[in-house]
């Protein structure tokens, strides 16, 4: 194949430009100098053993393929005129398809790294010189398939591991009737002492369950918590409001108390029309809450789940309205709020505390033990890793770096 | 004309919303449900067109995702249905008979983003940060030293003061006595930032990293649920509430400060685009 001479440079120049290959772009001013400016007919020899393969590396998700063959017998030897390697790519094999890269000679692989993961392959690569390009060597078909194994997170495999053996274990014990210790949570006391003294005062329970979605961890802790005050609300005959953000959580907090309400043998009492929708909103929603609070009058006010920047408006509010307050939230940056606001707070992990001591249900008590487990074994890591930095065993900390 | 239509109705619907800190009144209440009926319009035609339209509408009855053409029963399609399938039955909550129905997609939902993020959740909150907490606690260079070793002076400074005048009762009923015992705890307090910043600098200990490691140990112990808070673990959960709320302190005033800005915004509104009484 033959090519004028400067159409070849300005062509080696534009794959420079256009090619995303690992290797080192070709340097245009390198390629210039090198060229032969003597005419040649003789187009190079072609590379040859041309192979791809899906490469596998560290987080490998199936874009990459290797790409390899051995250099041109005219790269180094014969007419030693091969300037570099012209890499395309294609979905066919006849098709001359898409640049993958340029390389200099004396390069016997390149990795490309745009493949689209399962998608079958061709890979052309061509001897250049200074005017022609030599026939090319195809290889394929070849797909790039993510890993099955990555390496670099086997860590997260095996603490993941042993945290599961942990929840499982002291679930089945749970289960079984094994007495499991839970230290006493002092804010868990003051919810049934919120709720006893609005039934003194004939007035309401506001329990309001965040504004985070139902995937949300804090919700489903908070929704598991509504169960219990649900219970004791039927049994006292104490209206419960429930105000929601999010219409998910308002079908999934209706369900939770109506169910709640049965089974403390009240189902006459619940009320649909206090589960109630306000808005997706975030400023809607702490506005509707508050005239909540001032027009239906709560004596107690229960946040309990994912909270924003509302949270300080809708405690400042219930403080003004006097009632008796108690929060729970993991959210570090409102805890603040709550703390300087409220009378109780439940802080972060208490949350996901509240819904097992409140519930006894073994899964639930299972995973707090679990987790407290997972706790002290952080606490062993990282004096492990103290110790570990001290005596310059480094291969031990790097193992915890999952990218 | 319309700029100032608009603008003066948002003055109004901000003081009417301000009228709130007065008390509960027509205008505050005219705002607040002015604007949940608008929010919950205005999610309805966002939730329909960013979500709805394009993930379920248009694979399923215009066979199209984006640009591209998908064909009827292609896998496009499937994966459009079946979730809009789930959606839907999500509203037999509406008609008892069938109410149940709703709790299918309600546990598929609820179920599967629990477990799609645990993994994730596990190595960026978990895993990366033990590796992160492994810390060398002498021999590096800590730039934080100067910064850490000068809140130590102030809390040893604040300690001594409390231990010599409200514990030991130092220059009780003397002022002089009183003064001094406060001059010698500034002097004790300087005197152990000093201290830190010999050893800092000679690289004999790394202050920071000293007090990260003791504050996560404190903070971890806080929160062990499975034994009660006495001894050395309680002793630990006691610093661990204590770094608690020196952090929360912080929060606290950021946030309150990032606050102000809110308003000084909200009042730069209503005086220079409403009222044009300042540049």
């Amino acid at each position: 194949m033959k090519l004028p001479g400067t159409a070849c440079i300005a062509f080696l120049m534009l794959c420079a430009c256009a090619a995303n290959a690992q290797v080192d772009a070709v340097d245009v001013e390198e390629v210039l100098s090198m060229a032969d400016a003597r005419a040649d007919s003789v187009p190079p020899a072609p590379p040859r053993d041309l192979s791809a393969r899906d490469h596998i590396g560290d987080n490998d998700s199936g874009d990459r393929i290797s790409v390899s063959w051995t250099l041109s017998p005219d790269d180094g030897g014969g007419e030693a005129d091969v300037l570099g390697y012209l890499v395309m790519r294609s979905e066919a094999p006849d098709a001359r398809g898409d640049t993958v890269g340029v390389v200099p000679a004396g390069t016997t692989r390149l990795v490309d790294d745009t493949a689209v993961p399962r998608t079958p392959y061709y890979y052309h690569v061509q001897a250049v010189d200074s005017v022609n390009l030599s026939e090319p060597a195809t290889f394929g078909p070849v797909e790039g398939r993510s890993s099955f194994w990555q390496p670099r997170r086997t860590s997260v495999f095996v603490l993941m591991a042993v945290f599961f053996a942990m929840v499982i274990t002291f679930t089945q014990l749970a289960q079984k009737g094994a007495s499991l210790f839970i230290r006493r949570i002092p804010g868990l006391n003051a919810i049934e002492e919120a709720v006893g003294r609005a039934t003194e005062m004939g007035r309401p329970v506001l329990y309001v369950p965040g504004i985070g979605e139902i995937d949300n961890i804090m919700t489903i802790a908070s929704l598991t918590i509504l169960s219990h005050v649900a219970k004791i609300t039927a049994r006292y005959e104490t209206p419960l409001i429930v105000p929601t953000a999010r219409a998910v959580v308002m079908s999934a907090a209706e369900e939770v108390v109506k169910e709640a309400y049965a089974e403390a043998g009240h189902p006459d009492a619940y009320n649909p029309d206090n589960i109630r929708y306000l808005s997706d909103a975030q400023f809607a929603f702490a506005a509707a809450v508050n005239g909540i609070m001032l027009r239906e009058k709560p004596a107690a006010n229960l946040y309990l789940g994912a909270f924003w920047a509302e949270s300080l408006l809708l405690a400042e509010t219930g403080f003004e309205a006097g009632a008796i307050q108690v929060a729970g939230t993991a959210m570090v940056s409102q805890l603040p709020f709550f703390v300087t606001a409220c009378d109780f707070t439940l802080m972060g992990e208490e949350l996901y505390a509240a819904s097992a001591y409140l519930s006894r249900e073994p899964k639930l008590m299972g995973s707090l033990k679990g987790s407290d487990w997972m706790k002290a074994l952080s606490i062993a890591l990282m004096a492990a890793g103290i110790i570990a930095n001290i005596v310059g065993w480094t291969a031990f900390v790097a193992w915890f770096e999952t990218q | 004309m319309a700029e100032l239509f608009w603008t003066t109705v948002g003055a109004i619907l901000t003081l009417s919303i301000y009228s709130f800190l007065y008390k509960d009144n027509p205008f505050y209440k005219f705002a607040e449900h002015l604007v949940v009926g608008v929010s919950a319009g205005y999610y309805l035609v966002i939730y329909y067109w960013n979500y709805i339209d394009p993930n379920v509408a248009t694979p399923i009855f215009l066979l199209r995702v984006g640009d591209e053409s998908i064909g009827f029963m292609s896998g496009q399609w499937w994966m459009a249905f079946i979730p809009g399938l789930l959606g839907i039955l999500l509203y037999a909550r509406f008609f008892p008979k069938i109410a149940w129905v709703g709790r299918w997609p309600l546990g598929i939902y609820v179920g599967g983003y629990a477990g799609l993020g645990i993994s994730p959740v596990m190595q960026a909150r978990v895993i990366r940060q033990l590796g992160a907490n492994g810390l060398p606690l002498a021999g590096v260079d800590d730039p934080m030293a100067g910064m850490t070793n000068f809140a130590l002076g102030i809390v040893i400074f604040a300690v001594t003061t409390y231990l010599f005048v409200v514990k030991r009762s130092i220059g009780a009923g003397n002022k002089i006595a009183r003064v001094g015992a406060i001059v010698l705890a500034a002097v004790i307090g300087y005197a152990g930032y000093v201290v830190l910043t010999l050893l800092s600098n000679a690289g004999v200990v790394s202050m920071t990293n000293i007090l990260l490691v003791i504050g996560l140990l404190g903070t971890l112990s806080y929160f062990f649920f499975s034994m009660r808070h006495r001894g050395i673990l309680g002793g630990l959960a006691r610093i661990g509430i204590i770094f608690l709320m020196v952090g929360f302190g912080a929060s606290f005033g950021y946030t309150v400060m990032s606050r102000i800005s809110l308003l000084i915004g909200r009042v730069g509104f209503l005086l220079h685009d409403w009222l044009h009484l300042v540049d």
